[in-house]
Parts: C-alpha cells; structure tokens; sequence
C-alpha cells in the first residue's frame, strides 16, 4: 500500500514540486505545534494569560533603552520588596516569593532585604540623572560610568531568581518576542493560538467539504426535486453573512442554558467532552463557519457531479447494472477527490483568516489567546511604535497561510489527470 | 420470434422553461422506430449526425426510458422491468460507446476495470478472475501485460479495444456499438472493425452497429436501416446496396460518399438545406424540405414504411408509386 502510494505518479510529482514540499513540512510543524498544545499541554491557556515579565518588553532581539530597563528592574524589585515586607508580617505562611512565574531564591530575608538595599543604592542614583537615554546615546565618560551602574544593578536583580526555577532557555524564548501591555508573553500567545487556527482551520474545513460533497452528490446526480432542495437551501445560506449567525449563535449560546439542556441530554458528557461552557469554545465560530461555507464545495461538487453523470463511463458503468451507490461512489466520487482537496486547503486559509476577522472584532475566541485578538491588542500600540505584538501575530498566520496556499495551488496541478 | 426487437419505440427529450421549469417542449430524438434482429445477425443504424442514432441504441439497452413503444430482448419485454429485474438481461447485453477517451474511468487501471465487472456479475470463481482478465485483455489483443496501466496511458485504439473488452467480460449476447470507429484514425478503425468481426464470430454475438459512414456499415453489417430525423426512412439489405437503394435520401447518402477509383467520375453531390429542428419536427415527411422528389402531399402527410421486396421497406410515397406504376 505504502509503495504503491510512493511509486504512484500523483506522489512522484509532488515530490517534483519542491516549493509544495516545503509548504507542507512547514504546514506539519505547524500541526505538531497545534497537537502538542491539545495533547501534551505545550502552552496551557494559564501560561498564555499569565504574567511573566514587565509590561511592553520589546521583542524581536531589540534591546529596551536604559530608562525602560530601569523601570522594569524598579517594578521587578519592588514586587519582591512587597512580598519580603507581606512574608514579614506573617512569619508563619509558607508562601514563597513568586513573581512573575519566577522563584524568588530561597534565601534568609534578611540577607534578601540587605540585596534589595545594594541594588536601590545603585539604581538611586541612576534614577537622578534626567534624560539618562540620550546621555548614553551620545556616548563619552559619563556614558560609560551609567551603563557600568546599569550592569551592576541588573546583576543584583537577576541574582533575585534563580536559573533552576526555569529553563533558562525556554524563559529567553518566552520574552524572544517580548510582552504586551499586560507583561505577558507574546510568544507564547502566538505559539497557542496556532491551535486555535489549526482546529478551526481543519474541523471548519472537514465539516463544510463533508457537507457541501454529500449535498452536492446528491443534488447533481439524483437532479429533480432533490436538486432543487438542494438549490434553494444554497442560496439561503449563501445569503447569511457569518458574522451576524455568528453573533446570533453567541446570543444562544449565552448564560449557559444550551449547555444545561445537552449535558441533561446526555447524561454530562457533554461537558466532559469539550471541556467547558459552550460560548467558552471555539464551537460557536466553527459552526458559523461550517453552516456558511459549505456553500461553495457545494456548488463545485454539483456541477461536477452533472458534468459526470453524463459521461460515458458512468454510463458504461450503468450499462453494467452498478447500483446508484456503487456509480456514485467508486466512478463519480474518486473523480471528484481532487476538488474536494482543494476545496479543503481553501476553505482551511479561509476559516483562519476569517477567525482573525472576528476576534478582531471581539466575536470570535472568547478565552486564551489567538491572532486576530492578539491584533486586536495591538491597535494602539502600533502608534507608539510598539509593533512585536501585531509583528509577532501577522508572521505567524503570514507563514500558515502562504504555506497552504503554495500547497494548494500546487495540489490544482499535482491532482489534475491531465497536467504532467 | 426475433432475438431483439422494439415496437414503435418513442424517445422525447421535455424542455423545461420559465420561472417554474415547466415542461415547455420535446426533443423529438426517435419518432416511432420498429426493428427486429434476428439472433447471430447485425444490423446497422445509419443516418447524419442528430438524427436519433444513438438515443435509439441507449433507449433498447435502457440506458434511456422510453417515452412510448417497447423493447424485446429473448421474448422478455425489457423496457417496463425495474432494475433489479433487468439485471439478469444486463449481462446479456452490453454496449460500446463512441468515444475512446472518455468512456474509461480515468481512475481505475485495466484490470481494476475489469475485475469491478467480473465479481459484480459473479462470471467466473474467485480464484480464477486473474486469469480471465489476462484471457480478456488477449482476446481484444492487449498485452496482459498492460493490466496495472490507467486509462491515459493507453492510444486511442488500445482504449477502445479495453473498451471492447469491458463489454465482452460479462459474456454478452448481444452488443451496441455506437459509432466505435468514428473517434479514431483510418487504420486504427480497420483494425477495430476486424476485430469486432473476428469477436463476432467468436462468440456468436448478436449486434446492433450505429455509424454515419455508409462504407463501414456495409462492410460490416448484414442489413441495415436509414434514419432521419427520429424516423426510419428505408431498410434494405447490406449486400448489394448501390443497386438495392430508393429512397432520396439513402440516394443522397450515397452519393456524398467519395469514388476512390479516378475514372469513374461523378458530379459531386450535396444536399441542399438544413435539417428541421427535431424540438419542432414538420408534419409530413421529415426529409420533405430537402427532397429532390418532393409533392406538396409528402409536405402535410407522413409516408408509411412500405415492404417493397425481400427484407426491403420504404418510406417514400412518390418511389412507391413509381415503382407500382412501373
């Protein structure tokens, strides 16, 4: 079976086509990304909303200016300061100096107090010098003698943590992309919302071919009143725009009262199975979706599917006695497989950029993170010239959305009988 | 009794128009045809493009319900079973269609092909299917090595011939072949032809043979009938047509037809006019408006086919009478 698929000529020209080779092991690390937040817990909706370092790092391997490093170590130590003096009080809780996501060393408090008194020492006087960022920028002695006291406190505040408490790896990958106005991790929001792209993506892009092949089956070959029925819910559908079903969907949605009616149907499966409030989950956007953008496979797949019936080879394979099943499925249906693919790799692109659209617009995920809300974040920032969160998102979904569209355009050619 | 036979056979296409898809007009496509073939007999169909030809073969096979008439296979009215009843006739007669390259399924190799017909109709055991595929594929003269290749890979006659062999796999007595040359080149079509003859007298088959190209028919066929328009307009015996022929129109065929021998010159014939729209088909005679022999009767009333001598029938009022005159 495996060598058959590999000698098989449709596989050897897509082996050919380097750029789609590409696209889909860049698409498949995507994926594995996107199962391994599902599965192995990768990136956890917590990790994704909590606070790991002060607000509006800067990421993208740019370096913050000395005022900005300075009021970040300043709101760093104060917050130990804060908990030294809250552990004081009540020398009997056990809870431990964490800030941050960071371990704050186990350590004596007084010889932690004495740290937090060195570094104000220092830092003090850094704090004196007025427009401190453009003394540096301009360089000289003075210069010098500021970015040695920068040093020096920047050592005392990092001595705070521990390297064991986290990989120190993973927490430089964690700020690689710097942090939003809530001091969260851009990266790591980005790296979760590719599971919300790629379940929307796939589950969206599944149910609509699923439905829009059988529908279109159906109509095309049967014609007559099923046709019709066919036709005319098409054209329904194709007049709801997604964005107001969607928002009708969430009004239903809300207060949780579907919920109860279906866990009371199904004896609480049904919460066990999506882990959840409904208008919590992506549910609500991939039915919007699914409902809307059958439409399209839809119409394709029954024209096709007209186009067939009347060919001679599914007469010839009528001639023979097939039955309607047997001439749909085995003569009509592997002649239609290479616009379902390429209905599916659409759709997928689709569905993401759509999901961006609307959480854009605050319809869409309503818990963890995802592009369009990271971009939604990010309005503001862009003017202050604090890009890396909409730089972050937008290179993200750039790198998803060109790979399938590489791979789809070259999926139009790979699967078409007459191309060579 | 004949081995296959259809009675006043009528094929209407509905034309559906306007806001509610009413039924606005037909398609007249065959007009009451009658024919009988004997068993081990071929008959050929003849007649220009649009005439009907084809809808008539498909609607004997019953790929096609008629709108009216009835067909007979082996003394069982096939026309009004219903598809599990026709299964058993659904082996004993098959049908070659017209165009090579799109009558193969382009996703099914030869023998996929093959072997999908062969267990549906259970024709030979399981252990021994292999073998009837590669028998099969010799009998069309195909290498079985050939067996595992798609549909494009195959030449126009290697498909045609696979199309062949798709039809003799269920064993069939009887065979429409629509136009099965037509598609393909000059040498090629002789090499098909022989082996339909070859494959003919092998298997004792019965045929139906549908075709435009009168040369091909009378090599082929042992007696045959002209359509035009829906309607049969003569039906004559193959042997020895350039004498045997009347009717204008199968005159007219014959002459369009080239002399391939240089002294034998003739004044090139074409037929004047267009043909009448089979949606709206004139009330008399259907080749009345581009018949050299035409009578203002033959314009407002439609000739009987009549049997003029041995296995002969015109539909042709003025010849007949012509011919009772003496």
């Amino acid at each position: 079976m495996m060598q058959r698929l590999l000698n098989s000529r449709s596989f050897r020209k897509y082996w050919k086509h380097k750029p789609a080779v590409v696209s889909s092991i860049i698409i498949a690390g995507y994926v594995i990304v996107s199962l391994a937040i599902v599965f192995g817990d990768l990136v956890t909706i917590e990790n994704c909303e909590q606070r790991v370092a002060p607000k509006e790092l800067p990421g993208f391997g740019l370096l913050p200016v000395v005022s900005e490093e300075l009021n970040a170590q300043e709101e760093y130590v104060n917050e130990i300061d804060r908990l030294l003096q809250k552990q004081r009080k009540n020398p009997d809780t056990e809870e431990k100096c964490r800030y941050m996501g960071l371990e704050v060393v186990d350590r004596p408090p007084e010889q932690l107090e004495k740290e937090i008194e060195e570094y104000f020492a220092v830092a003090d006087q850094l704090y004196q010098i007025d427009d401190i960022d453009d003394i540096v920028a301009e360089g000289g002695s003075e210069a010098q003698d500021i970015l040695s006291k920068l040093t020096k406190a920047r050592e005392i505040q990092r001595g705070f943590y521990t390297a064991e408490s986290q990989d120190a790896l993973a927490r430089k990958l964690q700020l690689s992309l710097g942090t939003d106005r809530q001091g969260r991790s851009i990266f790591l929001r980005a790296v979760y919302s590719i599971k919300v792209a790629i379940t929307v993506g796939f589950v969206t892009g599944i149910l609509a071919v699923g439905i829009g092949t059988i529908l279109g089956l159906i109509a095309g070959y049967s014609g007559g009143w099923a046709d019709a029925l066919v036709t005319w819910l098409y054209s329904t559908f194709a007049s709801i725009p997604n964005i107001v079903l969607l928002m009708v969907l969430a009004w239903v949605f809300q207060g949780g009262e579907v919920d109860k009616w279906l866990n009371d149907l199904t004896n609480n499966y049904f919460e066990k199975l999506i882990g959840g409030a409904l208008e919590e989950t992506l549910i609500p956007v991939i039915i919007a979706f699914s409902a809307t953008y059958w439409i399209g496979p839809c119409r394709i797949i029954r024209g096709e599917t007209l186009k067939l019936r009347e060919s001679e080879y599914v007469q010839a394979a009528r001639v023979m006695g097939f039955s309607r099943f047997r001439v749909l499925f085995r003569h009509i249906l592997p002649n239609l497989s290479h616009l379902m693919l390429i209905n599916f790799s659409l759709l997928f692109i689709g569905a993401i950029k759509s999901e961006v659209i609307l959480s854009f617009l605050g319809l869409g995920v309503q818990r963890g993170a995802s592009w369009g809300k990271m971009i939604d974040a990010s309005k503001s920032d862009v003017a202050n010239g604090m890009f890396w969160q909409i730089g972050a998102a937008t290179a993200f979904m750039f790198g998803l959305v060109l790979a399938f569209n590489i791979l789809s355009d070259a999926l139009q050619d790979i699967l078409d009988p007459k191309h060579v | 009794m004949s081995f296959v036979k259809a009675e006043d056979l009528v094929k209407h296409f509905p034309i559906r128009g306007g806001v509610f898809s009413r039924i606005v007009g037909a398609v007249h496509a065959v007009n009451g045809v009658s024919l009988q073939i004997e068993k081990g007999e071929t008959l050929g169909v003849i007649g220009e493009s649009g005439c009907g030809k084809s809808t008539l073969g498909k609607t004997i096979i019953r790929l096609l319900q008629p709108t009216a008439g009835s067909v007979w296979f082996d003394g069982t009215m096939t026309s009004a079973l219903s598809h599990n009843d026709l299964m058993p006739f659904r082996r004993r007669m098959q049908f070659i269609f017209q165009d090579p390259y799109s009558s193969l399924n382009p996703r099914m190799t030869a023998s996929q092909m093959l072997t999908e017909v062969i267990r549906f109709h259970d024709i030979v055991p399981v252990g021994e299917r292999k073998k009837y595929v590669d028998e099969l594929l010799e009998t069309v003269q195909l290498r079985p090595e050939y067996r595992n290749r798609y549909p494009h890979e195959f030449s126009g006659g290697q498909r045609q011939r696979l199309n062949i062999a798709r039809a003799l796999a269920v064993k069939p007595e009887f065979i429409i072949a629509d136009e099965p040359v037509s598609a393909l080149d000059v040498s090629v079509q002789a090499q098909i032809l022989n082996l339909l003859m070859d494959l003919r007298e092998q298997f004792g088959l019965t045929m139906m043979f549908i075709s435009h190209d009168l040369k091909v028919v009378e090599h082929f066929c042992d007696r045959m009938i002209v359509m035009y328009l829906g309607s049969v307009m003569e039906r004559v015996s193959c042997d020895n047509i350039y004498e045997d022929v009347r009717h204008p129109y199968t005159k007219a065929l014959l002459r369009s037809n080239p002399i391939n021998d240089p002294d034998e010159q003739t004044e090139l014939f074409i037929l004047e006019g267009e043909v009448p729209s089979p949606r709206d088909p004139p009330p008399g005679c259907p080749f009345a408006s581009r018949c050299e022999l035409v009578e203002d009767a033959c314009r407002s009333t439609q000739p009987e086919l009549v049997t003029l001598g041995e296995g002969q029938q015109i539909a042709c009022d003025p010849v007949v009478r012509k011919l009772r005159e003496g």
